[in-house]
């Protein structure tokens, strides 16, 4: 097990976080006591049942939520709001619908700091990486929902951030276009060294894609169990006929089950 | 491609369908008045209202009608989205401001526009300007209330996502919070086009000599109950006419209006 220290190497630090959400009488524990750390260009995955808090965490450390108790750091220093420094992917509510999709996709501010021509070429190459070419001009609605998930992944990356938030973002695909868009956040998590965080409620992508991963106990949220995935880089396509695999995945399945 | 087909097919039969409807309807009506099912003088069928149209075309006094409340209703239209936008947005933002004036909001849209037309006569006297504020006081609130709510009720992930991408206040508002609205603002400016013709109706009848709801009002008096078909059917044809160009309009000027978001 991990321990999260205050050492200056933590990209991303949670120190004995709390959160409560409360709506009139009623409140509801959504974390408790929760640390974790996270070096810089980890691949960390948040594995959990719905309502674990997981989206909570992400939410915190995309600065969306103030935490009740405790505090979260970035880079050693606390959190101040959102930023263009850590990118998030929704499984809803991306895209304006008002934009069309190469709208979308240049609407992050280093983007727009950028000449039109540069701005234009990562546009092309991202629409191309995401099999959209040739929908540049189309407005959300008239795009399949995978699609449209598709241009959020776009959006978010183009941006360039040195933290990626995702929660849940291949959910909406289909299995093969899943699995392509799995391998293609590996190659710009390699290519670009990004700190990425992932939440997910799927062991095989979990495995998959993480360095580490982080099962969560159902509410109120607590960090019940780190699992190293020491599987070697990059992971063949077959990963899942290595017996370590095997094993990996029946330590979390048990994990998991017994809740 | 079948799909668009068939969904053309649908349109176009229920339109053909309504038109049949309205045939069916005149010529019930018709036919009620030649069996004498009930007094021709009160309520003239169509062929005598049709007549009536006629004479009215051709001695000028329906174009001058329609000229004239349409000048009214338009320039009061455009006062009244105009200015119940700006304040929505205004009042959207400002939270202290929207508490200040809900109490003043919500009394002067409950009080019914007939009864304020004296009171819009004794401040701006008898003639244009009078009639163009009350139809922009009955088109500003309806436009007004939906253009704020429009503003709050903005759902908080866009405003994340768009602050996750580095995004500044200023182009926030302008690029996420307006257009989000926009949807709200295009429903109350439909709803403000109807009740600016309920305006335009308590305004024509005190104080007007001219336009088509005076003439429904005066050739009843005149017992040119021909006339007074005339001008209802007139006012409910311009309605009709005002509220479809507009759908017609935005459906093309912001195709993803209607898409939900």
């Amino acid at each position: 097990m991990i321990q999260a220290n205050d050492s200056g190497s933590d990209k991303i630090l949670l120190k004995k976080v709390g959160v409560i959400y409360s709506s009139g009488d009623t409140a509801i524990t959504a974390l408790d006591g929760c640390s974790l750390s996270v070096r810089a260009n980890e691949f960390l995955c948040l594995l959990g049942p719905s309502g674990c808090g997981k989206s909570t965490i992400l939410h915190l450390i995309a600065g969306f939520l103030e935490p009740t108790s405790g505090s979260v750091l970035i880079n050693g220093r606390k959190i101040n709001g959102p930023g263009a420094d850590r990118g998030v992917v929704f499984q809803q509510y991306n895209l304006f619908p008002w934009k069309r999709v190469a709208q979308n996709i240049e609407f992050g501010t280093r983007l727009q700091i950028l000449s039109s021509e540069e701005r234009r070429t990562i546009i092309a190459e991202y629409l191309e990486l995401m099999e959209l070419t040739g929908f540049e001009r189309s407005y959300p609605f008239q795009l399949s929902q995978g699609m449209q998930q598709r241009v959020g992944l776009a959006r978010a990356y183009a941006n360039d951030p040195e933290i990626l938030l995702m929660d849940e973002p291949f959910a909406s695909l289909d299995a093969q276009t899943g699995l392509r868009m799995r391998e293609l956040l590996l190659r710009i998590w390699n290519g670009k060294q990004k700190t990425i965080v992932f939440v997910t409620h799927d062991i095989d992508e979990a495995i998959q894609l993480g360095d580490r991963v982080v099962i969560m106990t159902r509410r109120p949220g607590r960090i019940r169990k780190e699992v190293l995935i020491d599987l070697p880089r990059p992971r063949p396509k077959d990963f899942f006929l290595d017996s370590k695999y095997a094993q990996l995945r029946a330590t979390m399945r048990s994990v998991l089950l017994d809740e | 491609m079948r799909r668009l087909f068939l969904n053309e097919i649908r349109n176009w039969s229920s339109s053909v369908l309504g038109i049949a409807t309205v045939v069916c309807v005149l010529s019930f009506w018709q036919l009620l008045s030649h069996w004498r099912a009930y007094d021709v003088h009160l309520v003239p069928p169509p062929g005598v209202t049709a007549t009536a149209f006629l004479e009215m075309v051709k001695n000028g006094e329906w174009f001058i009608d329609v000229g004239d409340s349409l000048a009214r209703y338009l320039v009061g239209l455009l006062i009244g989205c105009f200015s119940g936008v700006m304040l929505g947005l205004l009042t959207g933002r400002l939270q202290l401001l929207r508490g200040c004036v809900a109490p003043i909001l919500d009394f002067c849209r409950s009080t019914p526009l007939i009864s304020l037309v004296p009171l819009f006569i004794v401040l701006f006297g008898i003639g244009f300007k009078e009639k163009v504020l009350l139809v922009g006081w009955g088109v500003l609130f309806p436009v007004w209330l939906n253009t704020q709510a429009g503003v709050l009720r903005i759902e908080r992930e866009y405003i994340w996502v768009a602050k996750s991408l580095g995004v500044s206040d200023n182009r926030l508002y302008r690029e996420v919070v307006l257009p989000r609205a926009l949807p709200f603002i295009i429903a109350g400016v439909r709803i403000g086009i109807a009740t600016g013709f309920f305006a335009l109706g308590a305004a024509e009848i005190a104080g007007a000599f001219s336009g088509v709801v005076f003439r429904a009002y005066y050739s009843h008096q005149m017992f040119r109950t021909d006339k007074m078909m005339v001008a209802i059917l007139t006012i409910g044809f311009l309605g009709i006419l005002c509220d479809r160009s507009y759908t017609f309009a935005m459906a093309r000027l912001v195709p993803w209006w209607k898409e939900n978001i």
